[in-house]
């Protein structure tokens, strides 16, 4: 194309290479810059000038000689293993049940599945205390009728609990997923050769649906390794490595040291995540197509009484901390029973004055961090897949390079980067933004990525040879092509960032709290009331954003979570 | 040769209440040991569905099947003892080759060494011998196929059933495969039900055929004699290139109908759908394959003769059409073997057609494409 007429020169490189120039200004300033400078800060003593003399091993060989690192690591490496064994135990049969059995409710049902990832996973922590803390409702319940001591909910069981219930729909979808698109006929020939149900379950189902599984695990894995807030909420003195890396930074004020432990931390999930590409390579198998009947449902009597008995008591477990949350909003006052005493909007009232600010600031920081990240992260995935050729695949490696980033991970890196050096940005409100575009780029990147890549160039071609200019065809027809994914990718961006903690603790200032600092102030103050008002509004207003996203790509809630 | 497989009136409907759909309305069939017989028809006919009643993949709501004498009707599937030729192949991706292949032979608990013999005889028979230990993805189209083959043969059925098993594969390799697929039956000498939706496929390898159309069997017999006498036009549409032609009856003689074309010609044709019984005014449509249709000043003896007009003509290789005008509704289509000596665009030309080439139907009938 280009060899055919000059004037193609002249109407692309320039765009592209402004494009370039400034990708590559942004991500070396705010995403390679403060990346090294946590790489380089980690071997480094606290508050020591760089030099090659200086370089030092004390912060990683705290995890050797303290065993306060020892026991972070362990307990992190523990509680997120434990979180995705029972993610699978939990999510696997609830995704065999929906998918293969005749049970009335599946869309409900999915959509329902998901709500634990829509709502951030500190709040739905903090109900457990009220169930099962030392004077929680269930706590007195078996104390006072069956005399049973039940045990802490605090430490790992906890944490293992709420990781659990929090994550499982990952497994659950993905289960979902591949066992519903799995082509039925490669059972019915198993069928037809004399296999029995037992030896196809084990020998054509399960090896089929186990990279999907697996895949979902390792995010369960992932996710939990990264959480701040559940460990923060339910710990106690159980340390796992990203209270740590807060304790350290916020109590010692150790930035270096926390950013050794941020990148012990990096090291586990850019493991697993190279495990998670390699499962998802491998789960291109079936090349051949026809059409197929829908997966076989099993209608016994019992399987279906069975799997919609299991289906809800895991959804209603599932959701306890949602309602849990909404009551204690409307408790004026909470006896020693199961139900509040007196109900009022007293709670509401509270923070609509106490919390204004920070439910300002979230709305901005979100709304100002999306519209940077889906116009960067769009722009980039137009040079990535359109323009940049051979150099693709640098462009994709840094923009999706936070994903092995736990979310504290960032708040380290870009505080290391921007506390001191040649931009100062601590303290304000751009230090926030900026951790945010950064954090969630790769998202919009992705789904921007994915929808161009499904936009034939043809169109484009068609526009270019009825005349059109680069600048006509891309706001015509390219851009407006992507918009439904782009502003889908926006929709869960914004609706993640307003209950984002992890990076936010470690950025936030006394002038720039979010809602979620809000909420997690008020429950380390014990003030339940408060925070669980905080807690529904911001529920709402993710879910809304959620539906948003939902009505824009015409899908169901689950089917956004396959980030992968 | 005696009947092998006896379905009497089989009927599936699909869904409940008012949603009910019957898939296959009322089947009967007979199909002989050792033979290859082939369900033939049109998207949504019903042909796939059949297959699967006969595998037991699906329960028949009505009707029954007996197989050598066993009453099949509602034995589960991995008791019926079939081999099944998947649309898609089937073959497990995270298996080898010998593993996709020895499957059948696993759940039927041989030994080891039986089951590493049998595998490579099969291996053998499809002529991919040395290919144990690759998987399917590393396949061509052309050798999954035969994998599938293997796999279902590997543990002797005793009935062979392929659901549109060359329809994944390039024209070229399709022509290839059909060939192999029926030199591999009579090697194991197998009862075989086929399913496609081709007719060039289904004419080339059966023994014989069922044509199928809305669920129920419209026609039975050998590819030739369901290729010169359609029982109905659809059937004659649906199997290759058809010519009709309008006329009206003046009386039936016998298994003979006499007609009388536009043209003003009276001739005695045979009734291709031997229920109809024409009666005098009737509208008759009457039927001729293009290959049948002679050019040229004179025509064989007794041959009808009609005059027309050359619209185009197009070289196909083998053969060259010629489409002629002679004033009806469609063209009149003749496939000749060669270039017609002076044959120009715009110049009268005389068709010659002989009556026993014709068929003769009630004019109610349309091609299938046409009805719906």
């Amino acid at each position: 194309m280009r060899s055919a007429s000059g004037r193609w020169w002249w109407r692309l490189d320039p765009v592209a290479t402004v494009v370039h120039g400034v990708a590559a200004l942004i991500l070396l300033t705010f995403l390679v810059y403060p990346i090294s400078r946590i790489v380089l800060n980690s071997f480094l003593p606290l508050d020591t000038p760089f030099g090659l003399g200086a370089l030092t091993l004390e912060h990683f060989a705290r995890f050797v000689a303290s065993s306060l690192h020892r026991k972070a690591l362990l307990h992190s490496l523990t509680v997120s293993l434990a979180a995705s064994v029972l993610a699978l135990a939990l999510g696997l049969p609830m995704a065999f049940f929906v998918a293969r059995v005749r049970i009335p409710g599946k869309t409900l049902i999915l959509s329902l599945g998901t709500l634990p990832l829509v709502v951030p996973p500190f709040l739905g922590a903090y109900s457990w205390i009220l169930l099962l803390g030392r004077n929680g409702i269930l706590t007195s319940l078996f104390k006072a009728t069956l005399g049973v001591e039940l045990p802490s909910i605090y430490g790992a069981p906890g944490i293992i609990l709420a990781f659990t219930l929090g994550y499982f729909p990952y497994v659950f979808l993905l289960g979902y997923g591949a066992l519903s698109s799995a082509d039925p006929s490669l059972e019915e020939s198993a069928q037809i050769m004399g296999a029995g149900r037992f030896r196809i379950t084990r020998t054509v189902t399960l090896p089929l649906v186990t990279p999907a599984v697996a895949a979902g695990m390792l995010i369960v894995f992932m996710q939990s390794l990264g959480s701040f807030g559940v460990p923060a909420v339910l710990g106690g003195e159980y340390y796992v490595l990203t209270t740590l890396i807060y304790f350290q930074i916020v109590g010692h004020f150790d930035l270096n040291a926390g950013g050794a432990i941020a990148l012990v931390s990096v090291a586990f999930t850019a493991v697993s995540l190279f495990l998670l590409y390699r499962l998802t390579e491998r789960r291109g198998y079936v090349t051949v197509t026809a059409r197929t009947y829908a997966a076989r449902q099993l209608e016994g009597r019992g399987i279906r009484c069975l799997a919609m008995t299991y289906c809800l008591v895991v959804l209603l477990v599932a959701l306890i901390p949602q309602g849990m949350i909404l009551l204690t909003s409307f408790a004026e006052r909470w006896g020693r029973g199961a139900l509040p005493t007196v109900y009022s909007l007293g709670n509401y009232r509270r923070v609509f004055t106490a919390a204004w600010g920070p439910m300002q600031n979230s709305l901005f920081l979100a709304m100002v961090a999306t519209v940077t990240a889906a116009v960067l992260g769009t722009l980039m995935a137009y040079v990535a897949i359109r323009k940049a050729g051979r150099g693709r695949w640098i462009l994709d490696l840094t923009i999706t390079l936070p994903f092995i980033f736990p979310g504290i991970a960032v708040g380290v890196a870009i505080l290391s980067g921007f506390s001191s050096g040649f931009l100062i940005l601590s303290g304000t409100w751009m230090i926030l933004a900026v951790a945010y575009v950064i954090r969630r780029m790769p998202y919009i990147f992705r789904s921007a990525s994915a929808a161009l890549t499904q936009i034939d160039p043809a169109m484009e071609e068609a526009s270019a040879t009825c005349g059109a200019s680069w600048l006509r065809t891309s706001t015509r027809i390219t851009f407006p092509l992507m918009l439904p994914g782009v502003l889908a990718g926006a929709c869960i961006t914004f609706s993640t960032l307003l209950g984002e903690l992890s990076t936010t603790i470690i950025l936030y200032s006394a002038r720039w709290k979010t809602i979620t600092v809000a909420i997690y102030e008020y429950l380390i103050a014990d003030l339940l009331g408060p925070a669980s008002a905080l807690g529904t509004l911001l529920t709402v207003a993710v879910l809304t954003s959620m539906l948003l996203a939902n009505r824009l790509l015409g899908r169901t809630l689950g089917s956004l979570f396959r980030m992968v | 040769m005696p009947a092998s497989l006896i379905i009497e009136e089989l009927c599936k409907e699909f869904g409940a209440g008012a949603e009910r759909v019957a898939a296959v309305r009322s089947v009967s069939l007979e199909v002989q040991a050792g033979e290859l017989f082939t369900l033939l028809g049109p998207s949504g006919c019903g042909k796939t569905t059949t297959l699967r009643l006969i595998a037991g993949l699906e329960t028949p709501t009505a009707g029954t099947i007996v197989f050598d004498g066993q009453d099949f009707t509602s034995l589960p599937p991995f008791r019926r003892n079939l081999g099944m030729v998947f649309q898609s192949y089937a073959l497990y991706p995270h298996m080898s080759l010998f593993e996709n292949v020895a499957y059948g032979l696993r759940a039927r608990r041989l030994p080891e060494g039986e089951i590493r013999r049998r595998v490579h005889e099969a291996l053998d028979l499809v002529e991919l011998a040395g290919l144990d230990a690759r998987r399917p993805a590393q396949l061509s189209g052309g050798q999954q196929q035969r994998i599938a083959l293997a796999r279902a043969l590997v543990y002797g059925p005793r009935l062979l059933l392929l659901d549109e098993p060359l329809s994944n594969l390039d024209a070229k390799l399709r022509v290839f495969m059909r060939e192999e697929i029926r030199k591999i039956q009579q090697r194991a000498g197998i009862t075989t039900i086929y399913v496609t939706h081709d007719q060039e496929e289904a004419l080339s390898i059966s023994d014989r055929l069922a044509v199928m159309y809305q669920g129920e069997v419209v026609q039975v017999g050998t590819p030739g004699a369901v290729y010169e006498s359609p029982a109905s036009v659809g059937v004659a549409d649906f199997l290759g290139r058809a010519n009709f032609l309008d006329s009206k009856v003046i009386a039936g003689v016998g298994g003979l109908v006499r007609v009388r074309l536009s043209s003003g010609a009276v001739v005695e044709i045979p009734r291709g759908d031997p229920t109809w019984e024409p009666a005098w005014g009737e509208a008759a449509t009457l039927f001729v394959r293009p290959e049948r249709v002679q050019l040229g000043p004179d025509g064989g003896e007794g041959s009808l003769r009609i005059e027309a007009t050359l619209a185009r003509f197009t070289f196909l290789g083998g053969i060259v059409r010629y489409v002629l005008d002679a004033g009806g509704t469609r063209p009149i289509l003749a496939d000749l073997q060669r270039l017609l000596s002076g044959a120009e665009v715009g110049k009268r030309v005389a068709v010659h057609i002989l009556p026993a080439d014709l068929r003769a139907y009630p004019g109610s009938q349309r091609p299938w494409g046409e009805t719906q």
